[in-house]
């Protein structure tokens, strides 16, 4: 049995591996991740039979970073958390099982026991609802996982199959239907057509060209993005706004 | 019947403070002119029985407050039924002086010239009926009083800082881990984190001095030190505040505290810190600064613990003190100013 253990305190690790030694089938192999990132990351690259995850970490959070994990692999999750204000316990614990610190071997015994019975499934729907919004997207290609922190993505545009996000630097593809990044985004970003999502912070200049068509300049992004003539109310009353 | 709300007897203000004997005078002046109103109404004038009865109300009242004055010391261990029934006793025994004084002392000694108007029974009615209004206007402002004191203080002890229950459980988490890897270390953990409990349990809203809430401070980040290991940097610098200056109880734990949790536990690398004090002008000013961390979920929790600080500092310094958040240069601050004060008020 491999399992994964991300917590951002030492100590907390510590007594975590501690308890996995004792008990009744020691892991085999016992990853340790500092942060929610590092946990997809060393997921992606070992496949654990079990992740155990903390709900605070640093850059991202295990909640986040289950749904990753999730995605791209089998890996069962179980919760740690100091203090269960995520309303954990709602969820079916069939999906979703949680620990809470300090953690009793006991309890853990158990968590695992029941983990290692059931059937993986998609927990992305279940765990949406505790998040407000993401911090960061995940990018992946063969290059490995990149992730985007969202206040640096000046847009989102879809190209046929794929999600591009664009930030200063560079442009990365996402598996994200448009749809979905709207919804959980629409504090920072408005949908300006069918196919463009972009940042309010960036919109520089709204300008109409020599085919009459409406077209918005961002800053730090050279592109002119096309705004439909069905999202330029909205965007007008926006930018009216700020 | 009001009695029970009562918690202390001394209901009648201090007739020596000058003042209560400018309001005296004050409210004299305006019975003097209602009465004159109405001579005015019945006969037509006006500035003469102003000024005479003006003199004649100034005299009971500044007589009577003479009176209650130097006897303040014995009536203010009596019931407040008893010492209300006393002043009224005092007020109208002054008003039957001035009165015999003005009616038949001085017109017999030849000074004045006996009036019309003023006579024992009129004199006394008013008298009496002005009194009781005051006395009992004074009494239910007295319960009045009392009771929105007792109101504020038990909103005060709801609102003693309350500890995050994440803070706890973590911090149980570090000792039970610590038990086995370093038992002297898990029990200065405990007895750090006993404290800390022990001072935000102890709900009062009595100041305490900074070096105690500097200890207090401490021992929080001792154990957040030792949980977060180098990922904390701490910078201390309040050796401008004087040691015995008061500040409420548990104001810059949960500042430092708020900043650990979010500037410091949500960051990477390691981050500062920062607790610097200053004295200026007789004006205490507290900031702690941490960096920021990208997160866009802010916590709700947050703007209440502040908002209680806010109300604390309130009610130590009345629109004396202040609470600021700022963010600028990737760091949020937060300042604290309160004037130096050594005794309790």
């Amino acid at each position: 049995m491999k399992v994964l253990i991300a917590d951002d305190e030492p100590l907390a690790r510590k007594r975590l591996l501690r308890l996995l030694n004792e008990l009744e089938e020691v892991p085999t192999h016992v990853i340790e991740a500092s942060n929610g990132f590092e946990a997809v990351n060393l997921c992606t690259e070992n496949q654990p039979d079990i992740a155990l995850l903390d709900i605070r970490m640093p850059i991202m959070d295990g909640l986040q970073a289950a749904i990753e994990i999730n995605k791209k692999s089998d890996t069962r999750i179980i919760f740690i958390t100091a203090y269960d204000e995520h309303a954990l316990a709602a969820f079916d614990s069939n999906a979703i099982d949680y620990l809470l610190k300090p953690i009793k071997k006991e309890r853990l015994q158990h968590a695992i026991n029941k983990a290692q019975h059931y059937i993986p499934q998609p927990i992305k729907d279940a765990i949406a609802p505790l998040i407000e919004a993401r911090t960061h997207v995940c990018s992946h290609s063969h290059n490995g996982d990149t992730l985007i922190k969202i206040s640096d993505i000046i847009c989102f545009k879809a190209d046929q199959k794929y999600v591009c996000a664009y930030t200063t630097e560079n442009s990365y593809l996402l598996s994200e239907p448009l749809k979905e990044l709207e919804q959980e985004f629409d504090q920072h970003f408005i949908r300006v057509h069918r196919n463009a999502l972009i940042n309010i912070q960036h919109i520089h200049r709204l300008k109409k060209n020599a085919q009459g068509q409406h077209q918005l300049t961002l800053q730090h992004l050279d592109e002119k993005i096309t705004v439909s003539r069905r999202h330029l109310p909205a965007l007008r009353k926006l930018m009216q706004n700020i | 019947m009001d009695k029970d709300l009562i918690t202390q007897p001394h209901f009648l203000p201090d007739f020596c403070k000058v003042e209560a004997v400018l309001y005296i005078t004050l409210m004299a002046q305006i019975l003097a002119i209602i009465l004159a109103l109405n001579t005015y109404t019945l006969s037509g004038e006006f500035w003469l029985p102003l000024a005479l009865n003006g003199f004649f109300i100034l005299w009971v009242s500044l007589v009577s407050a003479a009176f209650l004055c130097s006897l303040k010391k014995v009536t203010a261990s009596w019931s407040p039924f008893i010492a209300g029934l006393f002043a009224f006793f005092i007020i109208n025994a002054s008003t039957g002086i001035i009165t015999f004084a003005v009616n038949d002392l001085l017109p017999q000694l030849g000074i004045l010239h006996p009036t019309e108007s003023a006579n024992y029974l009129t004199n006394l009615t008013i008298s009496g009926i002005v009194s009781g209004l005051i006395l009992r206007y004074l009494f239910v402002l007295h319960a009045w009083r009392n009771k929105t004191k007792a109101e504020s203080e038990a909103k005060l002890d709801a609102l003693q800082a309350r500890m995050r229950p994440h803070f706890l459980f973590n911090s149980l988490n570090t000792i039970a881990s610590l038990t086995r890897e370093d038992p002297v270390l898990a029990e200065t953990i405990t007895e750090d984190l006993a404290a800390l409990f022990r001072a935000s349990m102890q709900a009062s809203g009595r100041m305490v001095r900074f070096e105690q809430e500097c200890a207090l401070t401490q021992q929080y980040l001792n154990i957040e030190k030792t949980r977060l290991g180098e990922r904390l940097d701490i910078q201390w610098d309040t050796d401008n505040i004087p040691s015995d200056a008061l500040i409420p109880p548990i104001s810059l734990q949960p500042l430092v505290e708020n900043a650990v949790y979010h500037g410091i536990e949500l960051a990477q690398h390691q981050s500062s810190l920062s607790i610097k004090g200053s004295l200026n002008k007789n004006i205490i000013s507290l900031s702690v600064q941490n960096p920021v961390v990208n997160t866009p979920t802010h916590r709700k929790s947050n703007h209440i613990a502040f908002e209680n600080l806010r109300l604390r500092l309130q009610s130590c310094f009345p629109n004396n003190s202040s609470l600021t958040l700022s963010s600028a240069d990737g760091t949020v601050t937060t300042r604290l100013q309160f004037p130096y004060q050594q005794n309790q008020s």
